[in-house]
């Protein structure tokens, strides 16, 4: 092509609009049926991660206290846990969000961009945060007070709790692979926001020229 | 009234928008959807957001700029949920103009050129199309007025450059 008849493509572009206008149907029982099965679920996601935790997170922390009491421990777990439940009340609420559409593309386009990142640190945190605490919990309970001393009894503890813990990753390093497709898509997302965010910075219309409508 | 029949005026309503706006939906998911398959999924999409934010429309900004800014939240946006989609659910908007064979040859060319755009270029390039004011295609887009001017302009300038090479 010579070069591109903008005119031209805006009248195509009209009667495009006419003949879609003008053409099938949507059914509407097909649609109801259709939009109600799948909006369950999506609302059903996220509350269901923060119900669960709900009941899960109560009864931790009772078998926690009643076993190891109110110390160090016991409070760090406390925190968090408590990290995550806000973690999942973040979810629903970016959930919820991108279907109210109160703000503008971008706005949500990189809302979604920043929650997948707070995701993927959170996931970072969490397994660091665990296996910490796995390791304070097995020295303190061999070396702490009333401890047995027994360096062989900590380095069989220390390889299960290895051992338990590779299992972790190891599954959840089949998660993100799963996700990897997702995140690259997400890296150049960020990238397409910046660039276009930052492309018209500072350049009003009278600098740019001709720019009517 | 019996929540129930809410439900289902509700329903009613939203069945009536879909009718009202099938030509937007149709057009954006067309700008971003590669074959007929991805235009049903694009499609679906749309109409599922549509669906779970349809009960939270106050009215905030025209109806015209919500089903906008669902529809090309929904395809510009990065994270697809295909996992939470219901397997069974097979719904698409058949229009007659679905394939490329069909369209006007400065339409398809365009098409080809637009593909080659970012996806937020897109959105901008299609509401200009559609002949949305730039002060709506602000509000839909979230950026300045000027902002629209700029870079519709840039953008212009750039699909003609490309259908130069």
């Amino acid at each position: 092509m010579a070069g591109l008849d903008i005119d031209g493509i805006r009248r195509e572009w009209s009667e495009l609009t006419r003949r879609v206008e003008r053409g099938a149907v949507v059914p509407p029982e097909m649609l109801r049926r259709s939009v109600r099965g799948d909006s369950a679920v999506l609302r059903r996601y996220g509350w269901v991660n923060l119900v669960g935790g709900v009941v899960v997170i109560p009864f931790v922390l009772w078998y926690v206290a009643d076993v190891y009491g109110l110390g160090v421990f016991f409070w760090l777990l406390l925190a968090g846990l408590a990290a995550a439940t806000a973690f999942s009340v973040y979810q629903i609420v970016v959930y919820n969000r991108a279907g109210r559409m109160n703000a503008g593309v971008v706005q949500y386009a990189e809302a979604v961009v920043r929650y997948m990142r707070v995701e993927r640190i959170m996931t970072i945190v969490i397994y660091v945060y665990m296996f910490c605490l796995m390791m304070y919990m097995l020295v303190d309970g061999i070396f702490g007070d009333g401890g047995t001393e027994d360096v062989s009894m900590f380095v069989r503890c220390l390889a299960a709790s290895l051992a338990i813990f590779a299992v972790g990753v190891a599954i959840s390093l089949r998660i993100m692979r799963w996700e990897q497709g997702k995140l690259r898509r997400l890296n150049e997302a960020a990238r397409q926001i910046e660039d276009f965010l930052s492309e018209g910075d500072g350049t009003s219309c009278e600098d740019g020229g001709a720019c009517g409508e | 009234m019996a929540p129930e029949q809410s439900m289902e005026r509700n329903e009613e309503e939203f069945a009536k928008v879909v009718e009202q706006y099938k030509a937007v939906i149709y057009k954006v998911c067309s700008m971003y959807a590669d074959g007929r398959d991805e235009m049903a999924d694009y499609c679906q999409e749309v109409l599922m957001n549509m669906w779970r934010g349809w009960g939270s429309f106050r009215g905030e900004c025209a109806l015209s700029t919500w089903v906008y800014r669902v529809a090309l939240y929904t395809c510009v946006s990065f994270v697809r949920r295909k996992c939470s989609r219901p397997r069974s659910m097979a719904l698409t908007i058949d229009m007659p103009v679905a394939d490329d064979g069909d369209r006007a040859p400065m339409l398809r060319e365009l098409y080809r050129l637009i593909g080659r755009l970012n996806r937020l270029d897109r959105a901008l390039i299609l509401l200009w199309l559609d002949e949305r004011p730039y002060a709506e295609i602000a509000e839909i887009m979230g950026i300045s007025k000027a902002n629209v001017a700029v870079k519709i302009m840039r953008i212009k300038e750039r699909l003609k450059r490309m259908s130069e090479e």
